[in-house]
């Protein structure tokens, strides 16, 4: 059996090559021949069957593109999960591209707004209010970095401009806030009084930015507005260190002047402003450490104050020949008709114009009639101050006897 | 250069390919793109060749042929050393046909699909047969699957029996036998035919 397998299959290789029939057979002894003959005759008719022809391929060799396909594409063999997985992964990297994007992003930029969300979330992250109002001052950098881009851009357009003035000076407002909220939270935390420095800072470097920048067409109205509200905040600023001053029950005097002497007056208050309060016709200087308080020991905002209230100052220091009203006790609280309280201005507030801004609820009607609006005072750089956060030199008053 | 372009071996176990092939395979096993190329370069038209039988498309059976490379390229280091590669990378080819007939829903099984002539689903081809070969292929219907397909491999794809050895996992010497009882059986049914 396996011979004639073989020698059929050396017939067929041989007739496959084109050998003639009768010559392959001849090849063989006549016994083998004789078995071979129709075995041969009945391939020959099989094999002249119509075949198909097959056309010539063209040999592109994908395989040389296998190894980096396999690593491009290897993810379509993934599962649902897979897939989910991914889908979740693009979702998060668009996200994260536009939160890099938004986190370039400048005031009056289309993507600000995401940039704003995602910082005011990292607020609400924040445990406590020493936390909160430090990240509010770092936002409040922020703002102070992005106005500085675009103000000192002369490419800037007013609307970027005018823009970048409002998150300044409304970010600045929220870190006061904060920082205020801080305060009556724990009077005595270490991380205040930093805060209150980089705070009276962050006016300072306000001030001299938009005094320095060139604001394009509303130049006028957007800077005067926005220096006002900058002197706003820094009297707030200035409350708020009152305010840690007295619950902290720092002694301003005896920083300045262990061995001074106490003296005490106690008359309708004549006159008060920021820096300033006259009793009985008598002028005394005020300053960052002056404590003002009700008859409960309660703290008093100074913007509270107002004339025709009964006071008793006690004073005890002289500075540059001046008395400092150390402390101010209000003897009589219905007169003050309000809790003293630090108060935010509204962003729609921030950039009035010069004549509004002088009518509306400002630092200057703390009392101080006299103050310009157009031509806001001079900060004092709180790195250089000393101790005091006086915004002008009131004239020297005689001692008290 | 080490490197032998021609695959000496027959269907027989890898580890019976002694010399240059195996260690052709071995270096593509081991990431040698030449290697591989020289492999590539003599399967080629050979898969090529035994799809588009199967599928009667020329860019079918170019699309299925390099697809069979690509995952042979892929899939080559898990060679395992004692079985035939040309009957491996076969396989890989008759996958690709099946899953070709899934992809457009038809399901047949393997053994009908490669037993389908072309005669059968061509039919201008079955026209243009004479009567003697068309009772051939009549005839050709009564053979056992594994007979049908040496008889289609050998004299109509033109296939070495090396190759249809590889495909069908046989050696070439259950090839020969098969062959020479595929053509005995004809021989006889044809005989009872006459006689009818």
């Amino acid at each position: 059996m396996n011979n004639e397998a073989e020698n059929l299959n050396a017939a067929l290789e041989k007739m496959r090559r084109g050998v003639p029939l009768d010559e392959i057979l001849a090849a063989f002894p006549d016994a083998q021949r004789q078995n071979l003959k129709p075995q041969m005759e009945l391939a020959a008719e099989v094999l002249s069957m119509p075949k198909k022809e097959i056309p010539e391929p063209s040999m592109r060799r994908k395989y040389l593109l296998a190894p980096a396909r396999a690593a491009q594409f290897s993810w379509l063999r993934l599962s649902r999960y897979a897939w989910l997985s991914y889908s979740m992964a693009i979702i998060v990297c668009a996200l994260a591209g536009t939160g890099y994007a938004a986190s370039r992003s400048l005031p009056g930029d289309p993507l600000f707004s995401v940039k704003k969300t995602a910082e005011s979330l990292q607020v609400k992250l924040a445990s406590n209010p020493d936390d909160k109002a430090n990240l509010q001052m770092e936002l409040a950098q922020k703002r102070f970095s992005d106005a500085e881009k675009i103000l000192k851009n002369p490419y800037s357009n007013p609307k970027q401009e005018k823009a970048a003035l409002t998150e300044l000076i409304t970010q600045t407002q929220t870190a006061i806030e904060q920082a205020n909220a801080a305060a009556h939270s724990n009077p005595v935390s270490e991380k205040t009084h930093p805060l209150v420095a980089s705070l009276e800072n962050i006016n300072v470097q306000q001030q001299n930015l938009i005094k320095e920048a060139k604001l394009g067409l509303n130049a006028g109205t957007d800077t005067q507005s926005a220096l006002a509200a900058v002197k706003e905040n820094a009297n707030k600023v200035a409350e708020i260190k009152r305010y840690i001053s007295v619950a902290s029950n720092e002694q301003f005097p005896a920083a300045l002047d262990a061995n001074a002497s106490t003296t005490e007056v106690s008359g309708v208050i004549g006159k008060i402003s920021a820096n300033e309060i006259v009793i009985n016709g008598t002028s005394f200087a005020l300053s960052s450490s002056t404590v003002i308080t009700g008859p409960q020991n309660n703290v008093i905002e100074i913007s509270s104050l107002k004339t025709g209230v009964t006071a008793n100052i006690t004073t005890g220091q002289t500075q540059g020949g001046r008395t400092i009203a150390l402390r101010i006790t209000i003897l009589d609280m219905a007169n003050i008709g309000r809790k003293g309280e630090v108060k935010g201005t509204s962003t729609a507030d921030v950039l009035k114009t010069p004549e509004s801004t002088a009518s509306s609820s400002s630092p200057e009607d703390i009392g101080n009639a006299n103050s310009d609006t157009s031509t806001p005072e001079t900060l004092t750089d709180p790195n250089t101050a000393v101790g005091a956060y006086i915004l002008e030199d009131p004239a020297p008053q005689a001692a008290i006897k | 250069m080490e490197i032998n372009p021609v695959y000496t071996g027959s269907s027989a176990n890898l580890s019976e390919n002694l010399g240059v092939s195996e260690a052709l395979i071995n270096k593509a096993k081991l990431g040698n793109q030449a290697a591989f190329t020289e492999i590539y370069n003599l399967y080629f038209k050979k898969i090529y060749k035994f799809i588009y039988f199967r599928v009667s498309h020329k860019e079918v059976a170019e699309d299925l042929a390099e697809d069979v490379f690509v995952k042979a390229y892929g899939k080559i280091s898990s060679v395992n050393q004692t079985r035939s590669f040309e009957s491996w990378l076969y396989q890989i080819a008759r996958n690709a046909v099946i899953d070709y007939y899934r992809g457009k829903k038809q399901d047949i099984p393997l053994d009908e699909m490669e037993n389908v002539l072309e005669y059968e689903s061509n039919i201008v081809a079955e026209v243009e047969l004479q009567d003697r070969q068309k009772t051939f292929l009549k005839l050709l219907k009564e053979l056992k699957p594994d007979q049908q397909l040496v008889i289609k491999m050998k004299f109509l794809e033109n296939l070495e029996n090396s190759e249809i050895a590889a495909i069908l996992h046989k050696n070439e010497g259950a090839i020969r036998v098969i062959q020479h009882r595929a053509i005995a059986r004809l021989q006889e049914l044809l005989k009872q035919q006459t006689n009818e």
